[in-house]
Protein backbone atom coordinates (compact mmCIF):
# COMPACT_ATOMS: atom_id res chain seq x y z
CA UNK A 1 0.00 0.00 0.00
CA UNK A 2 2.76 2.41 1.03
CA UNK A 3 4.84 1.43 -2.00
CA UNK A 4 1.98 2.18 -4.41
CA UNK A 5 1.37 5.56 -2.77
CA UNK A 6 5.09 6.36 -3.08
CA UNK A 7 4.93 5.41 -6.76
CA UNK A 8 1.96 7.71 -7.34
CA UNK A 9 3.87 10.64 -5.82
CA UNK A 10 7.17 9.85 -7.55
CA UNK A 11 5.85 9.17 -11.04
CA UNK A 12 4.93 12.76 -11.97
CA UNK A 13 8.34 13.98 -10.78
CA UNK A 14 10.38 11.58 -12.94
CA UNK A 15 10.98 12.19 -16.61
CA UNK A 16 8.00 11.86 -18.88
CA UNK A 17 9.68 9.28 -21.11
CA UNK A 18 10.63 7.08 -18.16
CA UNK A 19 7.08 7.22 -16.84
CA UNK A 20 5.62 6.16 -20.15
CA UNK A 21 8.16 3.37 -20.49
CA UNK A 22 7.27 2.17 -16.99
CA UNK A 23 3.58 2.16 -17.81
CA UNK A 24 4.40 0.39 -21.08
CA UNK A 25 6.29 -2.29 -19.15
CA UNK A 26 3.42 -2.65 -16.72
CA UNK A 27 1.02 -3.03 -19.62
CA UNK A 28 3.25 -5.52 -21.40
CA UNK A 29 3.44 -7.85 -18.43
CA UNK A 30 -0.14 -9.07 -18.76
CA UNK A 31 0.27 -11.88 -21.24
CA UNK A 32 -2.67 -13.86 -22.56
CA UNK A 33 -3.12 -17.45 -21.44
CA UNK A 34 -1.63 -20.01 -23.84
CA UNK A 35 -4.07 -21.47 -26.37
CA UNK A 36 -5.78 -24.60 -25.14
CA UNK A 37 -5.62 -27.83 -27.09
CA UNK A 38 -8.51 -28.07 -29.55
CA UNK A 39 -8.22 -31.73 -30.49
CA UNK A 40 -11.85 -32.60 -29.90
CA UNK A 41 -13.19 -29.37 -31.42
CA UNK A 42 -11.49 -29.84 -34.81
CA UNK A 43 -13.00 -33.26 -35.42
CA UNK A 44 -16.43 -32.07 -34.24
CA UNK A 45 -16.33 -29.10 -36.60
CA UNK A 46 -15.38 -31.23 -39.60
CA UNK A 47 -18.18 -33.66 -38.78
CA UNK A 48 -20.78 -30.90 -38.40
CA UNK A 49 -20.18 -29.40 -41.87
CA UNK A 50 -22.64 -31.44 -43.89
CA UNK A 51 -22.67 -30.96 -47.63
CA UNK A 52 -25.80 -30.57 -49.72
CA UNK A 53 -27.06 -33.43 -51.82
CA UNK A 54 -26.39 -32.82 -55.48
CA UNK A 55 -27.53 -34.50 -58.67
CA UNK A 56 -24.70 -36.53 -60.23
CA UNK A 57 -26.39 -37.94 -63.33
CA UNK A 58 -25.17 -35.81 -66.29
CA UNK A 59 -28.27 -36.60 -68.35
CA UNK A 60 -30.55 -35.25 -65.65
CA UNK A 61 -28.34 -32.21 -65.13
CA UNK A 62 -28.71 -31.30 -68.80
CA UNK A 63 -32.40 -32.16 -69.09
CA UNK A 64 -33.69 -30.36 -65.99
CA UNK A 65 -32.51 -27.33 -64.08
CA UNK A 66 -31.76 -29.40 -60.98
CA UNK A 67 -32.36 -27.84 -57.59
CA UNK A 68 -34.49 -25.05 -59.02
CA UNK A 69 -37.63 -26.30 -57.29
CA UNK A 70 -37.15 -25.80 -53.54
CA UNK A 71 -40.64 -26.96 -52.53
CA UNK A 72 -41.40 -30.44 -51.30
CA UNK A 73 -44.11 -31.10 -53.85
CA UNK A 74 -42.98 -29.85 -57.21
CA UNK A 75 -40.66 -30.84 -60.00
CA UNK A 76 -37.55 -29.18 -61.36
CA UNK A 77 -38.27 -27.15 -64.50
CA UNK A 78 -37.35 -28.85 -67.75
CA UNK A 79 -34.86 -27.34 -70.16
CA UNK A 80 -36.80 -26.60 -73.33
CA UNK A 81 -35.80 -26.21 -76.97
CA UNK A 82 -33.91 -23.13 -78.15
CA UNK A 83 -36.96 -21.58 -79.76
CA UNK A 84 -38.84 -21.31 -76.47
CA UNK A 85 -36.30 -18.92 -74.97
CA UNK A 86 -36.17 -15.18 -75.73
CA UNK A 87 -33.77 -13.85 -78.34
CA UNK A 88 -31.85 -11.58 -75.97
CA UNK A 89 -30.69 -14.66 -74.04
CA UNK A 90 -28.28 -15.62 -76.82
CA UNK A 91 -26.67 -12.17 -76.84
CA UNK A 92 -25.55 -12.35 -73.19
CA UNK A 93 -21.82 -12.25 -72.54
CA UNK A 94 -20.77 -15.55 -70.93
CA UNK A 95 -16.99 -15.16 -70.76
CA UNK A 96 -15.14 -13.99 -67.68
CA UNK A 97 -12.95 -11.61 -69.68
CA UNK A 98 -14.46 -8.23 -70.63
CA UNK A 99 -16.29 -7.75 -73.89
CA UNK A 100 -14.32 -6.92 -77.02
CA UNK A 101 -14.82 -3.32 -78.20
CA UNK A 102 -15.46 -4.45 -81.75
CA UNK A 103 -18.63 -6.23 -80.57
CA UNK A 104 -20.12 -3.14 -79.00
CA UNK A 105 -21.94 -0.27 -80.70
CA UNK A 106 -20.42 3.22 -80.16
CA UNK A 107 -23.96 4.59 -79.92
CA UNK A 108 -24.58 2.67 -76.65
CA UNK A 109 -23.31 3.73 -73.20
CA UNK A 110 -21.83 0.24 -72.62
CA UNK A 111 -19.21 0.94 -75.31
CA UNK A 112 -17.96 4.06 -73.56
CA UNK A 113 -18.11 2.48 -70.10
CA UNK A 114 -15.88 -0.31 -71.41
CA UNK A 115 -13.50 2.23 -72.95
CA UNK A 116 -13.20 4.09 -69.65
CA UNK A 117 -12.46 0.77 -67.87
CA UNK A 118 -9.75 -0.10 -70.38
CA UNK A 119 -8.13 3.33 -70.14
CA UNK A 120 -8.19 3.26 -66.32
CA UNK A 121 -6.41 -0.10 -66.26
CA UNK A 122 -3.95 1.03 -68.93
CA UNK A 123 -3.17 4.23 -66.99
CA UNK A 124 -2.47 2.17 -63.87
CA UNK A 125 -0.05 -0.05 -65.78
CA UNK A 126 1.67 2.94 -67.39
CA UNK A 127 2.03 4.70 -64.03
CA UNK A 128 3.65 1.64 -62.45
CA UNK A 129 6.11 1.29 -65.31
CA UNK A 130 7.00 4.98 -65.15
CA UNK A 131 7.69 4.60 -61.43
CA UNK A 132 10.01 1.65 -62.11
CA UNK A 133 11.82 3.63 -64.79
CA UNK A 134 12.20 6.58 -62.42
CA UNK A 135 13.68 4.29 -59.75
CA UNK A 136 16.25 3.06 -62.24
CA UNK A 137 17.15 6.47 -63.67
CA UNK A 138 17.17 8.42 -60.39
CA UNK A 139 17.79 5.93 -57.56
CA UNK A 140 18.79 8.72 -55.15
CA UNK A 141 15.64 10.74 -55.75
CA UNK A 142 13.58 10.17 -52.61
CA UNK A 143 10.90 12.82 -53.21
CA UNK A 144 7.52 11.39 -52.35
CA UNK A 145 9.01 8.50 -50.35
CA UNK A 146 8.73 8.89 -46.54
CA UNK B 1 -44.38 13.46 -15.39
CA UNK B 2 -40.97 12.65 -13.94
CA UNK B 3 -41.81 8.91 -13.80
CA UNK B 4 -42.87 8.88 -17.46
CA UNK B 5 -39.65 10.67 -18.42
CA UNK B 6 -37.59 8.11 -16.45
CA UNK B 7 -39.34 5.21 -18.24
CA UNK B 8 -38.73 6.84 -21.61
CA UNK B 9 -35.06 7.32 -20.76
CA UNK B 10 -34.70 3.66 -19.78
CA UNK B 11 -36.41 2.58 -23.00
CA UNK B 12 -34.06 4.78 -25.04
CA UNK B 13 -30.97 3.39 -23.35
CA UNK B 14 -31.91 -0.19 -24.20
CA UNK B 15 -30.49 -0.16 -27.74
CA UNK B 16 -30.61 -3.62 -29.19
CA UNK B 17 -29.97 -4.89 -32.66
CA UNK B 18 -33.26 -4.81 -34.56
CA UNK B 19 -32.41 -6.36 -37.90
CA UNK B 20 -30.66 -9.53 -38.95
CA UNK B 21 -30.16 -10.99 -42.41
CA UNK B 22 -28.97 -14.62 -42.38
CA UNK B 23 -29.05 -17.91 -44.20
CA UNK B 24 -30.68 -20.74 -42.23
CA UNK B 25 -31.16 -24.31 -43.50
CA UNK B 26 -34.87 -24.96 -44.03
CA UNK B 27 -36.44 -26.98 -41.23
CA UNK B 28 -33.16 -27.14 -39.37
CA UNK B 29 -33.08 -23.98 -37.29
CA UNK B 30 -31.24 -24.84 -34.08
CA UNK B 31 -30.43 -22.74 -31.02
CA UNK B 32 -26.75 -23.60 -31.49
CA UNK B 33 -24.22 -21.03 -32.69
CA UNK B 34 -23.97 -19.16 -35.01
CA UNK B 35 -27.73 -18.57 -35.00
CA UNK B 36 -28.31 -18.68 -31.22
CA UNK B 37 -26.03 -15.84 -30.09
CA UNK B 38 -27.18 -13.63 -32.99
CA UNK B 39 -30.81 -14.02 -31.98
CA UNK B 40 -29.90 -13.57 -28.34
CA UNK B 41 -28.38 -10.18 -29.15
CA UNK B 42 -31.77 -9.13 -30.49
CA UNK B 43 -33.40 -10.56 -27.35
CA UNK B 44 -35.63 -13.03 -29.18
CA UNK B 45 -36.79 -16.27 -27.55
CA UNK B 46 -34.53 -18.64 -29.46
CA UNK B 47 -36.49 -21.86 -28.97
CA UNK B 48 -39.77 -20.21 -29.99
CA UNK B 49 -38.07 -18.69 -33.04
CA UNK B 50 -36.66 -22.03 -34.17
CA UNK B 51 -40.06 -23.69 -33.89
CA UNK B 52 -41.68 -20.82 -35.80
CA UNK B 53 -39.04 -20.92 -38.54
CA UNK B 54 -39.22 -24.69 -38.97
CA UNK B 55 -42.99 -24.49 -39.29
CA UNK B 56 -42.74 -21.76 -41.91
CA UNK B 57 -40.25 -23.80 -43.95
CA UNK B 58 -42.13 -27.10 -43.66
CA UNK B 59 -43.25 -26.84 -47.30
CA UNK B 60 -39.63 -26.53 -48.41
CA UNK B 61 -37.20 -29.42 -48.77
CA UNK B 62 -35.17 -29.76 -45.57
CA UNK B 63 -31.59 -28.57 -45.58
CA UNK B 64 -31.93 -26.00 -48.33
CA UNK B 65 -30.28 -22.74 -47.20
CA UNK B 66 -33.03 -20.14 -46.95
CA UNK B 67 -32.33 -16.44 -46.72
CA UNK B 68 -34.29 -14.97 -43.84
CA UNK B 69 -34.60 -11.37 -42.73
CA UNK B 70 -35.50 -11.05 -39.07
CA UNK B 71 -36.65 -7.74 -37.61
CA UNK B 72 -37.68 -6.93 -34.06
CA UNK B 73 -40.56 -4.59 -33.22
CA UNK B 74 -40.48 -2.21 -30.24
CA UNK B 75 -42.98 -4.43 -28.45
CA UNK B 76 -40.48 -7.31 -28.60
CA UNK B 77 -42.30 -9.31 -31.28
CA UNK B 78 -40.29 -10.40 -34.30
CA UNK B 79 -41.07 -10.75 -38.01
CA UNK B 80 -39.47 -13.31 -40.30
CA UNK B 81 -39.35 -12.56 -44.02
CA UNK B 82 -38.44 -15.64 -46.04
CA UNK B 83 -36.61 -15.06 -49.29
CA UNK B 84 -35.30 -17.29 -52.04
CA UNK B 85 -32.10 -19.25 -51.39
CA UNK B 86 -28.84 -17.58 -52.43
CA UNK B 87 -27.91 -17.63 -56.14
CA UNK B 88 -24.85 -19.76 -55.43
CA UNK B 89 -27.10 -22.56 -54.16
CA UNK B 90 -29.11 -22.65 -57.38
CA UNK B 91 -25.99 -22.51 -59.55
CA UNK B 92 -24.17 -25.29 -57.71
CA UNK B 93 -27.24 -27.53 -57.82
CA UNK B 94 -27.75 -26.94 -61.53
CA UNK B 95 -24.08 -27.61 -62.27
CA UNK B 96 -23.97 -30.66 -60.00
CA UNK B 97 -21.05 -29.52 -57.82
CA UNK B 98 -21.03 -29.75 -54.03
CA UNK B 99 -18.08 -27.43 -53.65
CA UNK B 100 -17.22 -24.27 -55.51
CA UNK B 101 -13.78 -23.67 -56.97
CA UNK B 102 -11.02 -22.72 -54.52
CA UNK B 103 -9.54 -20.37 -57.11
CA UNK B 104 -12.26 -19.31 -59.52
CA UNK B 105 -9.74 -17.67 -61.87
CA UNK B 106 -8.02 -20.94 -62.74
CA UNK B 107 -10.42 -23.71 -61.71
CA UNK B 108 -13.76 -24.73 -63.22
CA UNK B 109 -16.16 -26.23 -60.71
CA UNK B 110 -19.04 -26.90 -63.12
CA UNK B 111 -20.53 -26.14 -66.50
CA UNK B 112 -23.93 -24.60 -67.14
CA UNK B 113 -25.80 -23.41 -70.22
CA UNK B 114 -27.56 -20.09 -70.74
CA UNK B 115 -30.88 -21.93 -70.57
CA UNK B 116 -30.12 -23.01 -67.00
CA UNK B 117 -29.29 -19.39 -66.20
CA UNK B 118 -32.65 -18.32 -67.62
CA UNK B 119 -34.55 -20.84 -65.52
CA UNK B 120 -32.72 -19.71 -62.38
CA UNK B 121 -33.37 -16.07 -63.30
CA UNK B 122 -37.11 -16.76 -63.49
CA UNK B 123 -37.03 -17.91 -59.86
CA UNK B 124 -34.55 -15.37 -58.49
CA UNK B 125 -36.24 -12.53 -60.35
CA UNK B 126 -39.07 -12.73 -57.81
CA UNK B 127 -36.68 -11.63 -55.04
CA UNK B 128 -37.35 -8.13 -53.68
CA UNK B 129 -33.74 -7.20 -54.54
CA UNK B 130 -34.51 -7.62 -58.24
CA UNK B 131 -37.87 -5.79 -58.30
CA UNK B 132 -36.96 -3.08 -60.78
CA UNK B 133 -34.64 -5.18 -62.91
CA UNK B 134 -35.47 -6.77 -66.23
CA UNK B 135 -34.86 -10.49 -66.71
CA UNK B 136 -31.76 -9.95 -68.82
CA UNK B 137 -30.21 -7.83 -66.04
CA UNK B 138 -30.98 -10.63 -63.55
CA UNK B 139 -29.32 -13.09 -65.94
CA UNK B 140 -26.21 -10.92 -66.07
CA UNK B 141 -26.07 -10.89 -62.24
CA UNK B 142 -26.37 -14.67 -62.16
CA UNK B 143 -23.61 -15.09 -64.75
CA UNK B 144 -21.40 -12.85 -62.63
CA UNK B 145 -22.15 -15.00 -59.57
CA UNK B 146 -21.32 -18.12 -61.57
CA UNK B 147 -17.94 -16.68 -62.51
CA UNK B 148 -17.11 -15.95 -58.88
CA UNK B 149 -17.85 -19.55 -57.86
CA UNK B 150 -15.92 -20.97 -60.81
CA UNK B 151 -18.87 -22.24 -62.82
CA UNK B 152 -18.45 -21.86 -66.56
CA UNK B 153 -21.41 -20.56 -68.55
CA UNK B 154 -21.69 -21.90 -72.09
CA UNK B 155 -23.91 -20.67 -74.90
CA UNK B 156 -24.34 -23.82 -76.94
CA UNK B 157 -25.62 -27.27 -75.91
CA UNK B 158 -23.37 -29.59 -73.90
CA UNK B 159 -22.83 -33.23 -74.86
CA UNK B 160 -23.73 -35.77 -72.18
CA UNK B 161 -20.43 -37.61 -72.63
CA UNK B 162 -18.50 -34.33 -72.28
CA UNK B 163 -20.26 -33.48 -69.04
CA UNK B 164 -19.73 -36.99 -67.69
CA UNK B 165 -15.98 -36.75 -68.36
CA UNK B 166 -15.82 -33.30 -66.77
CA UNK B 167 -17.67 -34.45 -63.65
CA UNK B 168 -15.32 -37.42 -63.25
CA UNK B 169 -12.25 -35.16 -63.53
CA UNK B 170 -13.72 -32.65 -61.11
CA UNK B 171 -14.48 -35.38 -58.56
CA UNK B 172 -10.82 -36.43 -58.66
CA UNK B 173 -9.66 -32.82 -58.18
CA UNK B 174 -12.01 -32.30 -55.25
CA UNK B 175 -10.91 -35.58 -53.61
CA UNK B 176 -7.24 -34.54 -53.90
CA UNK B 177 -7.98 -31.10 -52.41
CA UNK B 178 -9.96 -32.56 -49.53
CA UNK B 179 -7.13 -34.98 -48.75
CA UNK B 180 -4.66 -32.06 -48.61
CA UNK B 181 -6.92 -30.07 -46.32
CA UNK B 182 -7.47 -33.05 -44.03
CA UNK B 183 -3.70 -33.57 -43.76
CA UNK B 184 -3.24 -29.89 -42.93
CA UNK B 185 -5.88 -30.08 -40.22
CA UNK B 186 -4.38 -33.22 -38.69
CA UNK B 187 -0.87 -31.73 -38.72
CA UNK B 188 -2.15 -28.67 -36.86
CA UNK B 189 -3.84 -30.84 -34.26
CA UNK B 190 -0.76 -33.00 -33.73
CA UNK B 191 1.46 -29.93 -33.46
CA UNK B 192 -0.63 -28.56 -30.58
Amino acid sequence: MAASVRKLILLPITQYSRRTSLSYLMLARHYAAPAKKIVGKVSAQSAQKSKLQVETDPEKLLKYCCGACIYVDGKDPEIKADSEYPDWLWTLHTERSPRDLSELDPMTPEYWVQISRFTKNRNKRVWKRLQKLKDIQYPDDKIGVS
Amino acid sequence: MAARKAVAQVADKVKRKTFLSTVIPAGKATPAPPLGPELGQMQIQIAAFCKDFNEKTSHIKTGIPMRAEISVNPNRTYNITLLNPPTSYFLMQAAGCQKGATSSNTQTAGIITLKHVYEIAKIKGRDPAFTCMTLDQVCKTIIGCAHSIGIKVVRGPIEVAELKEFLARRAEEVAAEEKELEELRLSKVLRL
